[in-house]
């Protein structure tokens, strides 16, 4: 356990995302800690095992260095932002964000850009998983600046979900993203062909009423001719995943297994495409409970950052509102006076 | 809601009705030989006896010291929009003014009750203010210069973007202050 870094949440209302942002925290090896005004502790959740809970002199006393997770004003992008080694880590509830008080105790602010309209923020443990991963895990740079950044965005498949609340948020997380369209493989019927209780609880998790995104259900064991296929898992095997180049356009499919029942088979990736690249999250723990939506989002954040943004146009310079002067009017300036000699030798 | 109830009074009813609002005015002192020759009651009275017209939009009217660089070029005054004035200050007279003025401005000048003599052989300009004639020439000439700036640019666009040319909207000033010194000196006649 990292106990230099915690993970703060302020008032969060719902017991499950209390429940994945310990899970997240753990992944990191970071404690994690409540604000408990909604009576999440009260929750079955939490009935055997507590909820932690803090106060905002608590985060004081125990950090010098405390960030603000929101879409705040001013702030910085979570992507190359580097902090000290010690630090807590606020992050707000579910529909208002981060009280008045959290925010003013905050040294630092970053947020996780965003390049959708309607959807602007990501569910809050995919969230806390995502800044965990960049401020206490790798050592990236910022996000990249391109003209075009959409002729880099690859595909993405998000591949055999086994929860529809994880798909949900993951899907969430896509749009939000930048993502406009991505394909799933549904064989457990979590999305697609799916009764009414588990569809709309997976539209509610996707924020499906303003998310725009087109999903493209894969039929199971379909086979594809992508140039380049790269998959992310949790397997430590491949490359780590900022250093492997996911920016490669539509010709790159993306592929992220929900590995919640068990690894994923890396021979069956052949039959996406031709060259198969593998990935993994470098996490610091060994042992952590797997949410597909934490992963997932960590994947395709860690994509959307080396997808880049566009350059930021530059204002025009406000015009100058007009000034009239009224001045007395010479009719030629002269540069001196003409003194005769004899008013001079007087003075 | 306060009127239908009949807990606020009826418009007339209040002490300063004929001008409801009134612009700030700001005085920064002047500099050792300066002064300001108009001080806030007059500009005002004479804001008052202009009437609405000129108070709409207006937010300041400041006596400011002379910015510096531009203390040898004799500036009275100037607009800067949206709706605000400043009032330059003067040296004490008599002026030794550089150069030889301008025959429109030593008519405006004169006008205003300013005695000038010129010094070609010298190259400079003498203008001496008896009396209350410096005070004058701030009020009638270069405040209502001013004002008349300010009513172009309110009451054609609020914005603060330029919205004629240098040229038009001088001659525009120039002739709102020439109106409304007839309007005043009717005004005086009257009263």
């Amino acid at each position: 356990m990292n106990s230099n870094v915690t993970l703060v949440g302020d008032s969060i209302q719902n017991p499950a995302n209390a429940v994945i942002m310990v899970h997240a925290a753990a992944m990191f090896g970071a404690a994690c800690r409540f604000r408990d005004t909604k009576g999440v502790a009260e929750a079955e959740a939490f009935a055997g095992s507590g909820l932690a809970t803090i106060t905002s002199a608590e985060v004081q006393a125990l950090h010098s260095r405390i960030i603000a997770c929101d879409n705040l004003p001013g702030a910085k992008e979570v992507y190359g932002f580097n902090p000290v080694r010690d630090f807590a880590l606020l992050v707000g509830n579910e529909r208002r964000g981060l009280s008045h008080e959290f925010t003013t105790l905050a040294t630092d602010r970053v947020q996780i850009p965003m390049h959708s309209r309607r959807i602007n923020c990501l569910n809050v443990s995919a969230a806390s998983a995502v800044a965990l991963y960049y401020l206490c895990g790798s050592r990236t740079g910022p996000m990249a600046i391109r003209n075009d950044p959409s002729s880099r965005r690859p595909d993405i498949l998000l591949c055999e979900p086994a929860d529809h609340f994880e798909l949900g948020s993951t899907i969430r997380s896509a749009a939000g993203l930048g993502w406009q369209r991505a394909f799933v493989e549904d064989p457990h019927q979590v999305w697609f062909g799916c009764g009414r209780a588990v569809r709309s609880e997976g539209r509610a998790a996707a924020r499906r009423g303003k998310n725009e995104i087109l999903l493209i259900p894969c039929p199971p064991q379909a086979t594809y001719a992508y140039p380049r296929v790269t998959v992310i898992t949790r397997q430590k095997i491949g490359v780590p995943l900022d250093r492997i180049n996911l920016a490669g356009g539509p010709g790159q499919l993306v592929v992220i297994p929900d590995e919640s029942s068990g690894h994923f088979a890396l021979a069956d990736a052949t039959r996406w495409g031709r060259k198969v690249e593998v990935a993994h999250l470098q996490l610091p723990a060994a042992e952590y409970a797997y949410h597909y939506r934490l992963m997932a989002t960590v994947a395709l954040a860690e994509a959307s950052r080396q997808v880049g943004r566009r350059p930021a146009v530059k204002a025009p310079p406000a015009m100058r509102p007009p000034i009239y002067d009224d001045a007395l009017k010479q009719l030629a300036k002269v540069a001196g006076e003409t003194v005769p000699l004899e008013d001079l030798l007087n003075y | 809601m306060l009127k239908e109830a009949g807990a606020a009074g009826e418009p007339e009813a209040r002490s300063n009705a004929a001008f409801p609002v009134k612009p700030r005015v700001s005085v920064q002192p002047p500099q050792a030989g300066f002064h300001h020759p108009a001080g806030k009651r007059e500009i005002l009275e004479m804001l008052r006896a202009i009437g609405p017209l000129a108070v709409y939009g207006l937010r300041s009217i400041e006596l400011v010291r002379v910015p510096g660089g531009r203390a040898a070029t004799g500036a009275f005054g100037s607009y800067h929009a949206p709706g605000r004035i400043a009032l330059y200050e003067q040296p004490l007279p008599p002026w030794r003014l550089p150069g030889l003025i301008a025959p429109a401005t030593r008519r405006r000048l004169e006008r205003a009750g300013a005695l000038l003599a010129m010094l070609p052989d010298a190259g400079a300009t003498l203008v001496d203010w008896p009396d209350a004639t410096l005070r004058r020439f701030m009020l009638e000439e270069v405040l209502l210069h001013e004002i008349g700036h300010h009513v172009l640019q309110q009451h054609t666009g609020k914005r603060p973007v330029r919205i004629a040319r240098t040229r038009d909207h001088e001659a525009f000033a120039a002739r709102f202050a020439e109106k409304q010194r007839d309007k005043l000196a009717k005004w005086l006649r009257d009263r």
